[in-house]
């Protein structure tokens, strides 16, 4: 090898690679806290937000004084969703806010939705099961065949896995006549037969319109949408639901968050501020008078936003002090280590480099460790003078950069092998 | 001399190359029977949904063999080396110690690739027999890191038999495992499609430090 | 006569300890040249420095010419080197590895290596691996004759050799030598094969060259005397004089450059009372071990 400081130095660079995964990995595994989660409920009855608190002892009922709730009370106070256990214990009111209370209209009218980061993130195998909407069956079936959109819609029959010819002919040929643009650029849909009906997929064409398609009795049903091109799709939840108020949940690259309504695909903005969907889990769940949006980022904040039906603001909650309560683990972090490499992310599925930078006070112990070496190498009589660039690696990369020279230890540059 | 180094090479890999070709294409023809037995149980569609939703790798009986593979061929390519310190003799052959090094190096290399590509192309035939090409293509991308752990399971045992001090052996091994391990991160399919280029690059660059082993070995061998 | 190798003043260290300390010797063209002392005393050490396989402390070494640490694939092709324990790519067979190595010499002649293994009882397609220790031996041999190079560099060529393989060995290296630009560098730690054999020597203690002179030289100026005392406790220093002293009861033997006037001047002025003084004859294994001691 001509030139045994680049080796050295890749296998340097090995060790701080490798050391920056696993070192903060390891200290955190071990400084591990308990985990602990607050969930932000609204009571229509008290007209005010209140809390379930819950860690490993198990959950407390908060209101927004601070004052603590029996479970009893709890529920009480938020009877639309607790509305099963309350008509079995009869302690359901009969009207609320002057509306009397029908348990079939409670039940038709409260849904929940949660959408988390990882989930728009997820790079699904782009094969999808298009079911049939009406089939007049209790229940919703798988159909024999997975479709794609490339350059025309093509259903493929697994067991053969041959192309159904004739249905990817008059799928494709409904598409066109509603001038979609192939191949497909997403497609959007909700797999699970564990749902009322079908309303099959959202699907974006190569020009940015989006399109809906079903089944119906064995037909296609593509319609273009009137939603305009010009969106930014950065995901959509489909999601099925009795209320047939909305077919899915549209959010955009700006972070804009619509249903899209039965009402012809009209868009319905919800009033979602700083709210950001590449870090923000978000739970919106809707009841006989109100939509509450929900979304919190980790360790940071925690906001939530309640509506009327007709998506005018009613209330507002927001904590910051998650942030605030900083943890000693995450005080000493910054003094340890330059920065954490990480491959995995609770917000994405995919494998990637992850850097997490902190600040400068890790210096503090890179000047000292430093030093260290410094003192270690004239004691051992290891001459190090071509290889000051590993003094300078240790200053720079910290703790790393310390354990990669402690390990290579040998810095002769004088020959070749 | 390439010839005669190809030749030497091959002497002491061929059995060990064949029996791996071999373990490869029986745990892929147990994956063709796993798969073919599941589809006569489960009605193909709902196996295939499933197979995407919950990211059922139908090939995982191959997750670690490749690995395997890299560390076998290494061990019988570079214990007969150390073993004896026959490493002298290679290394007082008339040619730069460096270029028979890497010579050698890549020779393991292509064996390893060649093994990879064979199963590439029979697991994707079995994909394409049973599943649309959409699956082929997420499996292949699924595989790659698998694949390239092989390759840093070779550099990181070849690395070890040539260095002649046991402490930096240990630190090898660990900084390797630490390595290795990475491409085992993440379930479901084609989770390394935004990254297996940098991951392929930080594999081929920690074969270079076999170069600091082959240092160390040649200046301070006793 | 050029050299072809020079060591000067070569110091190496393990870790902290010293394996010799400003050794210094030269390899002349055409000579055959022994490196002997007892185990430990840094053969090996030798050897390895001498092919680069090990970095000197401090010191020069070359070969040819050039340094030893970095020598050039040309300079290698001229140097035949045989590993302590003829160790061989055992995986190979004896066809297999004579068409391995000729690929690298452009001076390659198979036909001593065949005729070599024409004479032991192994078949072309047996592996070194299943061979004795002395069939390895001739394999080693015959791949380093048919290197045909300039310099061979033989590490304790005897180890696990029975006394006709050490033999068949010495004969085929004599035959070697009689090319007057070949030259043999040697060690064994079985020195009285080596007595019609080599032309120098250098003979290694712990940490210091003892000698370093040409065989005849050494066999004649180095002399043993015994003689008996009535002390049975006598102890002798080293000294200019005196190079090793043994007492077994009343019998002792003195070992010395020196002639025997200046050894009885010696014994008289230091007070000793002796008797029987005579010169005794020593074979190479006798000096050896007089100059490095028994222990």
């Amino acid at each position: 090898m001509k030139n045994i400081l680049i080796t050295r130095i890749i296998l340097a660079i090995t060790i701080i690679l490798v050391a920056s995964i696993y070192l903060p990995e390891f200290y955190w595994k071990i400084t591990k806290e308990e985990a602990k989660s607050v969930s932000v409920y609204y009571s229509v009855v008290k007209d005010e937000f209140v809390f379930i608190k819950s860690d490993i002892r198990g959950a407390k009922y908060v209101d927004q004084k601070g004052d603590e709730l029996t479970r009893e009370e709890f529920e009480e106070a938020v009877p639309l969703l607790n509305f099963r256990q309350l008509f079995v214990s009869g302690k359901m009111p009969d009207t609320i806010n002057g509306k009397a209370i029908e348990p079939k209209e409670v039940k038709l009218n409260n849904f929940s939705l949660r959408i988390r980061p990882e989930i728009i993130n997820y790079n699904l195998i782009q094969l999808f099961p298009l079911m049939e909407s009406q089939s007049g069956r209790i229940r919703l079936e798988l159909p024999p065949d997975l479709f794609r959109i490339t350059d025309r819609m093509e259903f493929i029959t697994s067991l053969t896995n041959q192309v159904d010819e004739k249905k990817s002919r008059a799928f494709t040929d409904a598409l066109l006549k509603e001038g979609f643009n192939f191949p497909a650029k997403k497609i959007y849909g909700n797999l699970s037969t564990m749902k009322p009906f079908d309303e099959g997929y959202f699907v974006i064409d190569s020009s940015g319109k989006i399109y809906h398609i079903k089944m119906v009795k064995g037909e296609p049903f593509c319609v273009q949408t009137s939603i305009p091109q010009n969106i930014d799709v950065a995901y959509i939840l489909v999601s099925e639901n009795e209320l047939r108020e909305f077919y899915s949940l549209l959010i955009t690259k700006k972070s804009e968050v619509y249903f899209i309504s039965y009402d012809n695909y009209r868009l319905i903005k919800l009033p979602v501020e700083d709210y950001n969907y590449e870090t923000d889990v978000m739970t919106i769940r809707g009841d006989l008078f109100n939509r509450q949006i929900t979304y919190s980022r980790e360790n940071e904040k925690v906001k939530s936003i309640v509506t009327n039906r007709d998506y005018n603001i009613v209330s507002t909650y927001e904590d910051n002090s998650k942030g605030k309560e900083v943890l000693y683990t995450s005080l000493i972090a910054p003094y340890l280590f330059p920065f954490e490499l990480s491959i995995e992310e609770s917000k994405t599925p995919m494998i990637n480099f992850y850097f997490s930078f902190y600040d400068l006070h890790y210096l503090i112990l890179s000047a000292v460790l430093t030093i260290v070496a410094i003192i270690y190498f004239r004691k051992k009589k290891i001459d190090i003078s071509n290889g000051l660039i590993y003094y300078a690696v240790v200053l720079v990369t910290g703790l790393y950069g310390f354990i990669a020279i402690m390990c290579i230890r040998d810095f002769n540059n004088d020959s070749n092998i | 001399m390439l010839n005669a180094v190809v030749f030497k090479e091959w002497l002491k890999i061929r059995w060990i190359f064949i029996g791996m070709l071999l373990i490869n294409l029986l745990v892929i023809i147990n994956t063709y029977f796993n798969v073919a037995n599941v589809l006569k149980v489960y009605s193909a569609n709902i196996f295939l949904v499933k197979l995407i939703t919950y990211e059922i790798l139908f090939f995982e009986d191959i997750m670690y063999i490749p690995l395997l593979t890299g560390i076998l061929i290494s061990v019988f390519q570079f214990f007969p080396e150390v073993n004896q310190k026959r490493l002298k003799l290679t290394f007082h052959l008339p040619v730069p110690e460096s270029k028979m090094l890497f010579q050698m190096t890549v020779i393991g290399f292509i064996s390893l690739l060649i093994i990879f590509l064979f199963d590439s192309v029979l697991l994707s035939l079995v994909s394409l027999n049973f599943f649309p090409e959409e699956v082929f293509k997420s499996m292949i991308s699924t595989l790659l890191p698998w694949f390239l752990a092989g390759f840093c399971g070779y550099f990181l045992i070849t690395m070890v038999f040539i260095e002649p001090n046991w402490i930096k052996r240990v630190v090898l091994t660990l900084i390797g495992i630490g390595l290795i391990s990475l491409f085992y991160s993440g379930t479901g399919y084609a989770k390394f499609e935004k990254s297996w280029l940098i991951f392929a690059a930080i594999s081929f660059l920690f074969g270079v430090v076999i170069y600091v082993s082959a240092y160390n070995f040649k200046r301070g061998i006793s | 006569m050029t050299n072809v190798v020079e060591v000067k003043d070569l110091t190496h260290y393990y870790g902290s300890k010293l394996v010799f300390e400003n050794m210094s010797f030269d390899i002349k063209e055409g000579s055959i040249f022994g490196l002997l002392g007892k185990n430990g005393t840094g053969k090996t050490t030798t050897i390895n420095i001498l092919n680069g396989f090990l970095k000197p402390t401090s010191g020069k070494c070359l070969m040819f010419g050039e340094d030893s640490y970095s020598l050039s694939p040309q300079t290698k092709a001229r140097v035949g080197f045989l590993i302590e324990g003829h160790v061989q790519y055992s995986f190979m067979n004896i066809r297999q590895i004579e068409k391995f190595y000729s690929a690298f010499y452009p001076k390659w002649k198979k036909e001593p290596y065949y005729e070599l293994m024409s004479k032991l009882a192994v078949t072309e397609d047996q592996k070194i691996s299943k061979m004795s220790c002395g069939q390895r031996s001739q394999v080693a041999l015959g791949l380093i004759l048919a290197q045909d190079a300039d310099l061979l560099i033989l590490d304790d060529y005897s180890m696990g050799l029975d006394a006709g393989y050490r033999r068949l060995f010495l004969d085929y290296l004599i035959e070697y030598a009689k090319a007057e630009t070949k030259t043999i560098f040697i060690t064994s730690h079985i020195i009285q094969d080596l007595e019609n054999f080599l032309d120098e020597c250098v003979i290694l203690d712990y940490r210091t060259v003892l000698l370093q002179a040409p065989l005849k030289s050494f066999l004649s100026d180095f002399k043993q005397f015994k003689f008996e005392v009535d002390n049975h406790n006598l102890k002798l220093e080293k000294d200019y004089v005196v190079k090793n002293f043994e007492l077994v009861k009343n019998k002792a033997t003195l070992y010395t450059f020196e002639k025997q006037s200046v050894v009885e001047h010696y014994l008289v002025n230091n007070g000793i009372n002796y008797t029987k003084l005579a010169e005794v004859p020593m074979t190479l294994e006798e000096a050896f071990i007089g100059i490095t001691g028994k222990y």
